[in-house]
């Protein structure tokens, strides 16, 4: 894993980088060293660095900062650590304000660096997976993945490309096994919503009380056995979509929590508000249950763009 | 033939050769051979550290090296730093044929606790195993109790064994395989 992730070395005093090199070499890093910022920026353009130390005082051409800045050009994914000896509140503050990672001041403890090092690395890996995973996700997803000729089923894909950007809620009405939950998904991986989180609620799954600890989460204390705050599905849907399937099966006193959500288009936890688009599902057309099960005006809050 | 070799740099605790001479004997199928100690390296005391700087010693270490030294692991009680870290237990050329151990930081003196001679073996030898794995291509090994595990702070070192895990060990054995047909 190591060797994927090369490290830069750029300080005009050659003891310094042969021996940080040396040292970051001895746990498996490829590392490179620079004497100077022009030699820094020709290596960073050739190779993807993940971290770079960069001293802050170089003598003649370009400074720390300004080598910062230039390798933040060709790589803006790399982390730049700017190393001084000669720290000042200053220097910090427009290091980090021009976006350093880190500022330290040399000599370092070898704990401090070994942990830095490794922390910005862990990152970069999630980064990395969560990119791949969110590229498959969308590539199983897009529009074209569902594979129809049928004319009405055109309509339906061209109908959620239209409603894939907009934050209104969509109802998608059809029998069991008529890929309900397949249009949802369409619908949020063609949208600008793509790389935030799809949820998935099976309604009809859970009991009253479950369903609503799922659906806004939890605090400490809350109820027996809350031993710890957890997070709702609507906190876990920031910014994404949130699939109620079977939206029809839901409880009366659910549905007029559920109302208050949907007119405010937010709930309210400790020191947080959240906003999710909602995506409803229901097997029994609802023309038919609406009446008997679902209050007037959540049928109109959910019913803002229909799909059969 | 190749040999390992071992060496004294200015004064250390009198059996600290003999130390390390038995460990290695036991990991590293070469000859091994103690040297006459080398003197502390010129210009290598960096008056406002208080520390010496250790790539000094390993220069001199690769400049006096027999041509016969397959490996040279030079053993100093002085306290070894590079520019950008505060101190080191010790440094190898990684894959190279130098390495240098510290035994400033490795005596219970340091830390203001009695000195301790079993402890000082102990510490000695896991970190001449260390450095000596670097100079063979091994890095650091995440199984804290292996030799080749990183130490940044004294109770990291006397987390380790006297010996590599299963796995460093078997890389060092595969290495001297290719390496010296063994």
């Amino acid at each position: 894993m190591k060797k994927n992730w090369p490290i830069l070395v750029v300080d005009d005093e050659e003891v310094m980088c042969e021996s940080m090199a040396a040292w970051l070499r001895e746990d498996g890093y490829h590392v490179d060293t620079a004497p100077n910022g022009q030699k820094a920026l020709e290596l960073a353009r050739a190779a993807d660095y993940a971290i770079c130390f960069v001293d802050l005082k170089m003598p003649g051409g370009m400074d720390g900062i300004e080598t910062m800045m230039e390798i933040h050009r060709i790589r803006p994914e790399a982390s730049i650590i700017i190393i001084t000896a000669y720290a000042t509140v200053d220097t910090a503050i427009q290091a980090m304000k021009e976006g350093a990672q880190e500022y330290i001041v040399k000599p370092c403890n070898p704990q401090e660096i070994s942990m830095l090092v490794s922390r910005i690395l862990k990152l970069k890996k999630l980064q990395s997976e969560n990119a791949i995973l969110r590229k498959k996700l969308t590539r199983q997803y897009r529009h074209h993945d569902v594979i129809t000729k049928n004319p009405r089923m055109e309509e339906i894909l061209t109908l959620t490309q239209e409603v894939s950007s907009l934050r209104s809620t969509v109802l998608i009405r059809g029998e069991s096994g008529t890929g309900k939950e397949l249009i949802a998904r369409a619908v949020h991986f063609s949208g600008n919503r793509a790389d935030k989180p799809f949820i998935v609620v099976s309604c009809a799954a859970l009991t009253e009380t479950l369903l609503e600890s799922e659906l806004f989460g939890y605090e400490k204390g809350a109820f027996t056995g809350a031993t710890a705050q957890a997070k709702g599905k609507f906190e876990l849907a920031n910014g994404g979509t949130i699939f109620l399937d079977e939206i029809g099966d839901i409880s009366s006193k659910l549905q007029a929590d559920l109302l208050r959500v949907l007119q405010e288009r937010r709930f309210y936890r400790v020191g947080a508000t959240r906003r999710s688009r909602w995506m409803c599902a229901s097997s029994p057309p609802p023309t038919r249950i609406l009446p008997r099960k679902c209050r007037r005006e959540i049928s109109a809050k959910i019913c803002t763009i229909a799909s059969t | 033939m190749n040999e390992l070799c071992i060496v004294a740099i200015g004064s250390v605790p009198g059996n600290a050769l003999q130390w390390v001479e038995n460990a290695t004997s036991e990991w590293f199928p070469l000859p091994i051979r103690c040297l006459p100690s080398l003197p502390i390296p010129n210009g290598a005391y960096d008056a406002k550290r208080g520390q010496y700087q250790s790539v000094e010693f390993m220069k001199m270490l690769a400049r006096s090296a027999p041509p016969d030294a397959s490996r040279v692991l030079g053993i100093t009680d002085v306290d070894l730093a590079i520019p950008m870290l505060s101190f080191l237990f010790g440094q190898a050329q990684f894959d190279g044929p130098v390495a240098v151990v510290s035994l400033c930081r490795l005596h219970q003196q340091f830390y203001g606790l009695p000195e301790q001679e079993g402890l000082l073996r102990e510490r000695t030898v896991k970190e001449a195993l260390h450095e000596l794995g670097h100079t063979f291509g091994l890095v650091h090994c995440s199984q804290p109790t292996c030799a080749m595990s990183l130490a940044t702070h004294i109770e990291l070192v006397d987390a380790k064994a006297e010996h590599y895990c299963e796995r460093c060990g078997l890389k060092l054995v595969q290495r001297f395989a290719r390496e010296e047909g063994i």
